[in-house]
């Protein structure tokens, strides 16, 4: 009777699947079957033995009780490095653009002769300050894409336009940079005693390089006529 | 941010906290690094939501469920070798862990919920994200082979006569009398 195999899978079965509450009996067989089989007496055992885990008694490490989390009205240090150089990109940006159309409106009609300096003709067509900072956030990414590793601030810098005013120093101090670029071309001696200076400003990382490049395609028609007037000065020289 | 809200968070992190953690060792089997990680990120979930905690009994099988999804997702638990000192605090004896070591993740957090924390039915199929007929399976199945590879693991020292064993000889000597 207690080594009836059927019995000893049947009492496998029970103490597995209905004896998951200790509401139920086994029925008599199984129990009688149980009670001389070893082997279903340690299934048994097995199951009681979950009743000695005490879940609650695990000492918790310390860390886990402090849990970090943001307060909803901060930023974050990496959100806030990023918005600062977000907003010192723009700034560069903007001094840049400012600068150019300053010397593009200073400069006579053809000033910007060399192809790869018709940004500032776009930029001096575009007098304000807000007006200039809409287009460079767009096209600097691409650009700071190649150049730059990091394209965080281009990409959040149309968020950060309200607070660019805060970060913008003096706008004249860069206006320099194209000018250098297009001077070597041009003969006029008075001209080029402004453009030099600009040409240290020039390497300055993000804020020249990204602008020209990207507005050139855009103004393409205004550095041809430019062109032509540079070679009439050189025979006035003499 | 509000007192009242932080008091609430606190209380919520103090009430849930040790028990969840002892769930998530054993789901991890008795990976501490692991089973901290996890329990810190559903109580830092679940400390997130206290405002709009609706149903608070069923928080805890809220924030078991959070420990499941990531414990399941992540990488398989330790070997039994690294269960240190948590799992014998908890009770957890060198058969329970053979036991434990048998079972699939999903299958350790149904037979811990259903056996060692009794939820009910409910939690439970929260708790593993699985219900009806197949949650029936799980449970059935988690039971029956940590029964076998701990009974496989069982010497006479570590086995005790617990409340089955003596039912089932009570019942035996009833019949027989």
């Amino acid at each position: 009777v207690i080594r009836d195999p059927d019995l000893h899978d049947l009492f496998g079965q029970w103490i597995t699947t209905r004896a998951a509450e200790l509401i139920e009996d086994p029925p008599r067989d199984l129990a009688l079957h149980a009670a001389g089989c070893d082997r279903c007496l340690r299934l048994a055992a097995a199951i009681d033995m979950l009743d000695g885990i005490d879940v609650g008694a695990a000492a918790i490490p310390p860390l886990i009780t402090v849990p970090t989390r943001n307060e909803p009205g901060t930023l974050g240090p990496l959100a806030r490095s990023a918005a600062i150089s977000a907003a010192l990109v723009l700034g560069a940006a903007t001094a840049a653009a400012v600068g150019s159309s300053w010397l593009a409106g200073a400069r006579p009609a053809g000033g910007g002769a060399q192809p790869s300096s018709p940004g500032e003709g776009v930029l001096a067509g575009v007098p304000s300050e807000t007006a200039s900072s809409r287009p460079t956030p767009s096209r600097t990414t691409r650009a700071s894409q190649r150049e730059t590793p990091t394209p965080e601030p281009s990409g959040t810098s149309p968020d950060e336009s309200p607070a660019l005013p805060a970060f913008l120093p003096p706008p004249p101090p860069a206006p320099l940079p194209p000018p250098p670029t297009t001077t070597p071309a041009t003969a006029a001696p008075s001209i080029t005693a402004a453009p030099t200076p600009t040409a240290t400003l020039v390497p300055s990382p993000t804020a020249v390089p990204t602008v020209t490049p990207d507005l050139s395609p855009t103004q393409s028609p205004s550095p041809t006529p430019t062109s032509t007037p540079t070679p009439t000065p050189t025979p006035t020289g003499p | 941010m509000h007192p009242t809200s932080e008091v609430l968070r606190k209380a919520f992190r103090d009430l849930h906290s040790t028990r969840l953690y002892g769930f998530a060792l054993l789901a991890t089997l008795g990976d501490r690094r692991r089973a901290a990680s996890l329990t810190g990120d559903a109580l830092a979930a679940g400390t997130a939501r206290t405002e709009e905690l609706r149903h608070p009994e069923r928080a805890a099988a809220w924030l078991r469920r959070q420990v499941m999804r990531e414990a399941v997702r992540g990488r398989s638990a330790d070997a039994p070798s690294a269960a240190g000192v948590d799992l014998q605090e908890i009770g957890v004896n060198a058969p329970i862990l053979a036991g434990l070591s048998a079972l699939t993740t999903r299958e350790r957090g149904a037979l811990v919920a259903a056996s060692v924390e009794r939820f009910d039915r409910r939690d439970v199929a929260t708790i593993v994200d699985v219900d009806g007929a197949r949650l029936d399976r799980l449970i059935g199945r988690a039971r029956g082979r940590f029964a076998v590879a701990v009974a496989d693991a069982l010497d006479e020292d570590s086995m005790r006569e617990g409340p089955w064993v003596a039912r089932i000889r009570d019942i035996a000597a009833r019949a027989l009398r």
